[in-house]
């Protein structure tokens, strides 16, 4: 039974004539390929083909015999009729007559495949290409065909029964015609019919799902929009939630909608890059973005050391010392003293007094946010949407809490690097950012290079440039972002490198705690570099995992982190398939 | 093979001897052509081509046609329960269980044959285990069966399976921290009894089932000896103590289950 494609088509296109000589073609041999309206459109040049090519066209039947040659056939059901040399046919339900030309129709099919497999396969140009027109419902009067008729090329009714004499017949004709073609080698065939009948799969391309990622991100969950409008009549709250919930945008939603000229708002944040960021990005005439000392130097100066100025500050505002603002947006508050919001709480008793806090995120160490709980009105952000679930899930891991809800954002799994040496960490640094700029063209102030320590100077990372891209301690235009995790809290980036993880640390909840901040800052890829040995994961894999019966293997560690372990040679938004 | 409880007898380190595991191994090749020869005869006693053939003083039907079918309903038995193993005992599956691990131990306790099985049973020499099983941690369950399951990936991958039939000597099979690393190991719960079955319905190639029936085969295809043991015990069976009264030895088996049945005592 010859191969069909498909192997059961549709629909005929209401045409009975079509179906039956599908039937009847079925019968032809196995190394037979017949494949049911052939629809092509015009090559775009007009120098393989001919000027008069249409647009796009459709063989109803091309048949593949590896033997003998490719034979386009149109098929034409129904009344047809030729009348003073014209074709014509009948449309049997509207009764409609049209004037047709199956002959050429078939022959332009037939030289549009010809030229295109000539193309794709080379060898195929000893191979017969020809064509032959079929009224499978009609009896064909042969003593007078018209001259681009021939009584072998030109079946009827009568052909339905007797297929394979019928195919005979006609290639035979053309064969006579052109007795220098033959048949193809199997292989030549197997391409012939690869290039009729191809086989291809679309696959998104890692950088559109890069893209893609980002839309959902900038949209505000049902839950943020929830909080924001809740807050109109809450001028005190608390507002609650991990890292990656979208706290930064709430309360800079909020600030936005509480500013005016009479209402002019304060955004206290604790670092000074969120701050930058935050007056780079989206200035408002009414809203100040300032640091608790940035607000220190302006209502006081800035004299004296870091304790004293926030002292000298906490004794203005509690002697109501002036205060050109209505309403206090603070975000990361888990990483002020106690006393400073206390004191802040009290100045904006009448007005409005917003903290975002997540306890997780406390890295400064010695602060007690114990107090916002007690907070009377706390809402809580539970979904994330800064993160893919993959990186949401290392995150979490990481300080031992469950993983809330995400927007359902695949993505790749963390990578776990092994190095030996921080040339070898350097190495790896560059290769992901150099592949990220290049082939996913990430904007290179879109990767950062985070410790969970310190930065220190004259060390391996204190370079201008890394992967070919500059480098920058503060999040600079065009630069990569090379810092400490302290002073990138409350920023983000699509791919963040961990480097310097050193896991024998993992035992000190605070340290788990950065690690945590580390990875929620980035929105579509994590990369953890660390130079610990395996021989040393023992009692951090214990801390981690809460349990004693823990391997100290780096299988484990991947296991309880939710990381894969990387090669030198990752992608940096791919995962390798399987081997 | 089970540990003798003797463990200052040094019978654990003499059984893994090449020259005892010689000789217990020329043992059960002695034995098996007769075990074989009474499987057979067996079947055919229930094989109707075979008492027909009998009956008509034909010739009987072939080994194959008479003991087939029983190792067809094996093999079927066989991978209705490893099914259930090799659904559950899957690394990607382990690792769903990692944000609730006490999931996980219902799904041992409810699905997985080998612990559901045990602790449906209202045996008093249960009782015990069935009170640890209980009391162990969620989160402990979970890793030495995830620790189990990588520990095994990563023995596979080292050990290919064209190599497995070279392996003559108890330390070149690399297979010993199942049994004695502490993280694969709950003591009382699971053991290598446990463990044993898990890994059967995962790789039964590899590794071989030691509970009830397989110990019992042991110890009979090796002809009951104890190859001058010093507890003068079979090593596929434990001998605890003696009975007291009549001055008979128990065999304490460690088989199947986590049970350890007593069974009637007899003249060594």
């Amino acid at each position: 039974m010859a191969r069909m494609l498909p192997s059961k088509p549709k629909d005929f296109h209401g045409s009975t004539g079509e179906e039956r000589v599908f039937q009847a073609l079925r019968g032809l041999p196995d190394d037979v390929v017949i494949i049911h309206s052939f629809r092509w459109i015009h090559p775009g040049n007009a120098q393989a083909l001919t000027k008069n090519l249409k647009a796009q066209g459709e063989g109803d039947f091309v048949l593949f015999d590896p033997n003998r040659g490719v034979m386009v056939f149109e098929v034409k059901g129904g009344d047809v009729w030729c009348e003073k040399g014209e074709w014509r046919q009948r449309n049997r339900k509207t009764g409609e007559v049209n004037n047709i030309d199956p002959e050429a129709q078939a022959s332009e099919t037939m030289h549009r495949i010809r030229e295109e497999i000539f193309r794709r396969v080379p060898e195929s140009k000893v191979f017969l290409f020809c064509h032959a027109v079929w009224f499978p419902e009609v009896a064909v009067n042969r003593t007078v065909l018209p001259f681009n008729y021939h009584v072998d090329t030109t079946l009827d009714a009568d052909d339905i029964t007797q297929v394979e004499s019928a195919i005979r017949r006609a290639f035979k004709y053309w064969r006579e015609r052109f007795p220098q073609r033959r048949g193809v080698a199997p292989d030549v065939a197997a391409r012939i019919v690869d290039a009729l009948a191809p086989t291809l799969s679309f696959v998104r391309s890692v950088r559109q799902t890069v893209d893609e990622r980002e839309e959902q991100f900038v949209r505000l969950t049902r839950e943020q929009v929830r909080i924001i409008d809740f807050l109109d009549e809450q001028p005190h709250a608390a507002i609650v939630g991990a890292a990656g919930t979208g706290k930064t945008l709430v309360a800079m939603e909020k600030a936005r909608r509480l500013a005016s000229p009479a209402g002019p708002v304060l955004f206290l944040c604790y670092n000074r890059a969120l701050r930058d960021y935050l007056n780079a990005n989206h200035p408002h005439a009414n809203v100040r973005y300032l640091t608790f000392h940035g607000l220190a130097g302006e209502l006081i100066g800035l004299d004296g050391t870091h304790d004293e100025v926030a002292s000298a500050l906490v004794e203005h505002l509690a002697n109501d010392g002036a205060l050109p603002y209505v309403h206090l947006v603070v975000d990361e508050a888990q990483d002020f003293e106690q006393d400073w919001l206390e004191c802040l709480r009290y100045r904006f008793r009448d007005s409005t007094f917003y903290v975002f806090y997540d306890r997780y995120q406390a890295i400064q160490g010695g602060r007690d946010s114990r107090w916002l709980d007690d907070i009377p009105c706390r809402l809580v952000l539970t979904r994330n949407c800064r993160n893919t679930d993959a990186i949401a899930l290392v995150a979490y891991r990481a300080i031992g809490i469950k993983a809330s809800p995400t927007l359902g954002l695949t993505g790749p799994r963390p990578v776990l690097h092994r190095v030996s040496s921080s040339t070898q960490a350097v190495s790896i640094s560059e290769h992901l950012i150099r592949a990220a700029c290049e082939r996913y063209k990430i904007p290179p102030d879109e990767i950062a290079v985070l410790t969970l320590g310190v930065m220190p100077s004259g060390g391996p990372w204190d370079a201008p440039r890394l992967g070919a891209q500059r480098t920058s301690e503060v999040p600079t235009a065009h630069h990569v972002t090379v810092t400490t995790v302290r002073r990138f809290k409350g920023l983000e980036a699509k791919l963040v490198i961990i480097v310097d993880v050193d896991f024998r640390r993992a035992v000190d909840e605070e340290w788990r705690r950065a690690l945590y901040v580390a990875c929620s800052r980035a929105r579509q890829a994590v990369h953890i570099i660390t130079p610990t040995d395996e021989t040393a994961l023992d009692a951090p894999l214990k801390a981690l995992a809460g349990t004693d019966k823990v391997r100290p293997v780096w299988r484990a560690m991947q296991r309880h982190l939710g990381v894969r372990l990387g090669g030198e040679q990752d992608d940096p938004f791919e995962e390798p398939g399987p081997r | 093979m089970i540990r003798s409880k003797s463990q200052d007898l040094g019978e654990y380190d003499l059984i893994r001897t090449p020259k005892h595991v010689a000789r217990v191994w020329a043992e059960i090749e002695k034995s098996l052509p007769t075990y074989w020869s009474h499987l057979v005869q067996t079947e055919r006693q229930h094989h109707t081509e075979s008492l027909f053939a009998e009956k008509c003083g034909k010739e009987l039907p072939a080994e194959a046609t008479v003991v087939g079918p029983v190792f067809i309903k094996a093999l079927a038995d066989y991978e209705k329960e490893a099914e259930k193993y090799r659904h559950w005992f899957e690394s990607e599956t382990l690792a769903e269980f990692h944000d609730d691990p006490n999931a996980f131990k219902q799904m041992l306790s409810r699905d997985v044959p080998i612990i559901a099985n045990t602790l449906r049973q209202r045996r008093d020499e249960l009782k015990e285990w069935q009170m640890h099983f209980h009391d162990t941690k969620s989160k402990d369950l979970l890793e030495v069966f995830s620790n189990v399951i990588d520990f095994v990936d990563e023995w596979t991958n080292e050990h290919p399976s064209e190599e497995y039939a070279d392996l003559d000597d108890p330390v070149a099979f690399g297979l010993d921290p199942l049994d004695d690393d502490k993280t694969m190991v709950i003591s009382s719960v699971i053991g290598m009894g446990i463990k044993s079955i898990v890994l059967y319905h995962l790789d039964p190639s590899r590794f071989p089932a030691r509970g009830q029936n397989a110990l019992y085969g042991m110890y009979f295809l090796s002809g009951r000896s104890d190859f001058r043991l010093p507890s003068k015990t079979s090593e596929f069976l434990m001998i605890d103590d003696i009975h007291k009264k009549s001055g008979c030895k128990y065999l304490n088996l460690n088989i199947c289950r986590g049970r350890s049945i007593v069974i009637k005592p007899f003249k060594y």
